[in-house]
């Protein structure tokens, strides 16, 4: 078996070097054995053979105050190294393209976005991975192809300024901003044609569309960034956000940042995602670090970071409420119709 | 002359010399650098995007997209506005802030030299924010400090807005016309300025007739440069323009590369306008430089700069200055301290004052591979600001002081890079460093090329502004006496250049260690760099933090520039 593996490794290690055409054409078969074995000896196999590998390469979107922390729970537990490179979602996204175009496989785990794990999908560079932690997953936020899975949620929630605005005034529902008094008080991301969309969606075409409306004639501020929209809340820059990521606002306010949210319906949730690459150096290792991810003790880690964990075995007060999951593959297919629509509505003015 | 010259490229010629390995070398370089992202983009442009289901195919639908609608022409509309404004604002400010301080007796100018540059140290971003912490109409502190004093009712300053655009972006540039005008001032022989004082011109006159028309050519190069880096720069508009709707040209191109399937052709079909403009600008102004020697005023007579004396009207150009100083660059300053101080921002109070506390830089000193970061860095940023003022010095002689058939190619291809904007560069050196492998990808060498391609342009600039001031007879008469071409260019040439090589040193360094858009594809686990710290601080709303290695960037640089100051002068030619 020693024997074997060594083989498989110095197999790897000339296709990640010389980018060798004969064995890059036998990896995504001997990794797919591996990724969807259900052997009942799979845990130990799985540990013992990604120990051998001994590192796993992580492409991330996740912010470092809490990739960092889960990246050292993993290598805590399994004495496997991480070599953790972290990007926005977009650049994770090309940087794993690009490289797969080139012939160059570096990466083992991807975890970012949904909507970049669907293009990962579709551009065949992942492939669908068996973990127990799966059943422990929401199922209507699997995609059908199953080559990634859900393993943390963002909600667009409404935040605001506690010093500027008191919870009281808030209303109970999205129309209520339409009210005269919130204009020049309200914010937007720029980028949030997603979230129109599935509130569009929701409440089907003629009273979404008239909301939208309403809420464009209010010229709510557009900021660029989720993050720096949270910041400004905070800073008393922008009073309320609509489409603030819960995860961000809860940074802040436990920081001791004037600043808290609440989820009003409909609470449109995206899903992150984790998966392997169909051409994994490392694929026991990047097997293992997924199942790490999905598991409650790393999902439990999320949790305490101030992050919605996608398990429904972790309860958490980031995801307390009734939620929409957005539609990650038809927001895809949909992408020019609505980003179109939300240019129009709120970028140009 | 054109026998002197005859004489430097013919007579030589039979026998071998070691000065065409070097020359030759250094074309090659620079040919190579710039050609490949360049070639490897036009390319692209007649391309559709490759994915896995669909093939790329020879397109011309990417220049349709992009100029086939009167969205583009409207964008582009406003980014000439925003640029012209920009761009000329900073040369205002940059200039006139070099004139005092290289041809004036202002007091404490040597001081006054670091604290110019400081705009250009702080990121960004954090320059941005900074200013909107200042100028919004609703938490500005500069609005709420004088709608109390004054009991107006509207805050009077609004910095989203086309003019809060332009003061911010301009600020943030003013000291690249800063160091663009101080070596083009420095090599500037002030006999003729002496000539008309005793003339009876007095020093306005001077200035305006005199050192400016003198300067002319480096003045053109320098807007140009301002304007075409004006026009693609993208964090201002996204921070400032976005929120009332005022949407520049490059957001077109950053939607086009965010897009899925990126749409990398329909980038750099976007670029392709970029790019017209700056080889029509490019060829103006080596048009206007190749004029024989008008503009050299450096000759062998006897040369020595001396200041105007500006009497009792130094201590006005001192309060300039200070007024600059307090307006410009303490107040962003202030605002980063202030903040770097705070566990979150908020607005300076007295309740926030009881706020305060060392956290931030607690928190940047224990931060993971900080030391490494600052490492790569510095190595990166000095090895690149050195490769590159070395290189261009030999092509700026080229350029500018043979009469070689094609040079004025040699000028444009080498300034052509700063067309595009760094994530679409960093995506073409990547494809093609992945494509074709050499062993760069994945290491600090990529990074590095992918520096020296962004910055060789500037640094080409910066050399050519002091170049055209030196005249021929320098290294002529050195050629008389028997010195070897290599001798005159380190001994002559070299010594001479050297407030042009200076001025670019600092300005590369420092862009370099700022250097986001293309390192953050580039980098690897063990190759980060100091910006992806940066980076990461920003998006993940540490903004106290950021602000705290904010303030020890500008603290560590302007030490850094204080020391290049003084080792310039301590090993430099004149004073």
């Amino acid at each position: 078996m020693t024997v074997t593996t060594t083989m498989r490794q110095a197999a790897a290690a000339a296709a990640l070097m010389a980018g060798a055409a004969l064995a890059l054409a036998q990896a995504p078969a001997r990794n797919d054995e591996i990724y969807r074995y259900r052997g009942v000896d799979r845990d130990a196999r799985l540990i013992e053979r990604a120990k051998q590998e001994g590192t796993v390469v992580l492409y991330t979107s996740l912010a470092p105050a809490e990739s960092r922390p889960l990246a050292a729970a993993f290598e805590k537990k399994h004495g496997i190294k991480v070599d953790l490179w972290r990007a926005l979602s977009d650049k994770v996204l090309q940087r794993t393209i690009t490289e797969a175009n080139g012939r160059r496989h570096a990466v083992d785990v991807v975890e970012t976005n949904g909507p970049e794990m669907e293009m990962l999908s579709r551009e065949k560079l992942l492939s669908e991975f068996h973990s127990p932690h799966v059943a422990d997953l929401p199922q209507n936020a699997i995609p059908p192809h199953r080559l990634w899975m859900p393993d943390r949620l963002n909600f667009y929630v409404v935040a605001y300024n506690t010093t500027k605005v008191q919870k009281s005034e808030l209303p109970a529902t999205y129309e209520g901003f339409t009210d005269a008094r919130w204009k020049g008080r309200i914010g937007i991301e720029a980028t949030d044609a997603e979230w129109m969309a599935t509130l569009i969606k929701t409440w089907g075409s003629d009273k979404g569309m008239a909301f939208f409306r309403k809420l464009a004639a209010m010229k709510p501020d557009v900021r660029k960034g989720h993050v720096l929209l949270a910041e400004l809340i905070a800073a008393g820059e922008v009073p309320v956000g609509l489409t603030v990521y819960n995860g961000n606002a809860e940074t802040l306010k436990r920081k001791g940042a004037p600043i808290d949210w609440v989820p009003i319906e409909p609470v449109a949730a995206r899903t992150q995602g984790v998966g392997v690459a169909k051409n994994a150096p490392h694929p026991h290792a990047a097997l293992l670090f997924a199942d790490f991810v999905l598991s409650p003790e790393g999902q439990t880690l999320f949790e305490s970071m101030g992050r919605a964990p996608a398990s429904t075995r972790v309860k958490s007060r980031m995801k307390a409420f009734p939620y929409i999951m957005i539609d990650t593959a038809t927001v895809l297919d949909e992408a020019d119709k609505w980003e179109q629509l939300w240019d129009e509505l709120f970028i140009r003015k | 002359m054109g026998t002197a010259l005859g004489r430097t490229f013919h007579t030589q010629v039979r026998t071998f010399d070691w000065k065409w390995i070097a020359i030759g070398l250094c074309v090659a370089l620079t040919v190579y650098i710039a050609v490949v992202p360049l070639a490897f983009l036009f390319w692209q442009s007649f391309f559709t995007p490759q994915t896995a289901s669909k093939a790329a195919e020879f397109t011309l639908g990417n220049y349709a997209t992009a100029y086939g609608s009167s969205e583009t022409l409207r964008l582009f509309w406003t980014s000439l506005k925003f640029a012209f404004g920009a761009s000329l604002f900073s040369f205002v400010v940059g200039t006139l802030l070099a004139w005092m301080n290289e041809r004036t007796n202002t007091p404490f100018k040597t001081l006054f030299f670091a604290l110019s540059i400081i705009p250009l140290i702080i990121p960004g971003v954090l320059f941005t924010v900074a200013w909107i912490l200042l100028g919004s109409p609703k938490i500005g502190i500069i609005n709420l400090v004088l709608q109390n004093a004054l009991g107006l009712e509207q805050p009077p300053f609004d910095v989203y807005s086309l003019w809060g655009m332009i003061w911010v972006d301009g600020l943030h540039y003013s000291p690249m016309a800063f160091l663009l005008m101080t070596a083009a001032f420095r090599a500037m022989d002030p006999s003729l300025e002496e000539s008309a004082t005793m003339s009876g011109a007095n020093i306005f006159q001077v200035a305006w007739r005199v050192t400016l028309k003198l300067t002319w050519p480096a003045i053109l190069a320098t807007l140009l440069i301002l304007f075409v880096r004006a026009i693609e720069s993208f964090e201002v508009p996204a921070l400032l323009g976005l929120p009332v709707g005022i949407q520049v040209f490059t957001s077109s191109i950053y939607q086009a590369v965010h897009r899925y399937p990126s749409q990398i052709g329909l980038a750099s079909a976007y670029g392709m306008t970029l790019l017209v403009i700056t080889s029509a600008g490019v060829y103006f102004v080596s048009r206007l430089s190749s004029r024989g020697n008008r503009y050299a005023t450096m000759t062998g007579k006897g040369f020595r700069p001396r200041k105007i004396d500006l009497g009792p009207w130094r201590w006005l150009a001192a309060a300039i200055f200070v007024v600059y100083f307090l307006l410009i660059v303490a107040l962003p300053f202030a605002v980063l301290l202030w903040s770097s101080f705070q566990k979150f921002y908020s607005v300076p109070s007295m309740q926030a004052l009881q706020n305060l506390t060392l956290d931030p830089y607690r928190f940047i000193f224990t931060y993971p591979n900080l030391a490494r970061s600052v490492w790569n860095t510095l190595l990166l940023s000095f090895g690149c600001a050195t490769l590159i003022m070395l290189v261009t010095s030999v092509i700026c002689w080229i350029v500018v002081k043979t009469k070689l058939p094609g040079r004025w190619l040699l000028d444009n291809v080498a300034s052509l890079p700063m067309v595009f904007p760094g994530l679409v560069l960093g995506l073409a050196i990547m494809i093609f460093y992945l494509n074709v492998d050499i062993g760069v990808y994945g290491t600090m060498w990529i990074m590095f090329i992918a520096y020296v391609t962004r910055f060789m342009p500037y640094g080409l600039r910066y050399n050519t502004a002091s170049m055209l001031q030196i005249h021929k007879e320098l290294e002529e008469s050195a050629a008389m006496s028997g010195a070897s071409w290599a001798t005159t260019f380190r001994r002559v040439i070299l010594p001479l250049l050297k407030p042009g090589l200076v001025a670019g040193w600092i300005y590369v360094m420092i862009v370099s260690i700022r250097e986001l858009s293309s390192s953050i594809l580039l980098y690897s686990p063990g190759t980060e760099v100091i910006s992806i710290v940066i980076w990461e601080l920003w998006e993940n709303g540490q903004y106290v933090e950021l602000s705290a290695l904010g303030v020890l960037f500008i603290l560590a640089l302007f030490v850094l520039v204080l020391l290049a100051q003084w080792l310039g002068k301590k090993f430099g030619v004149r004073e």
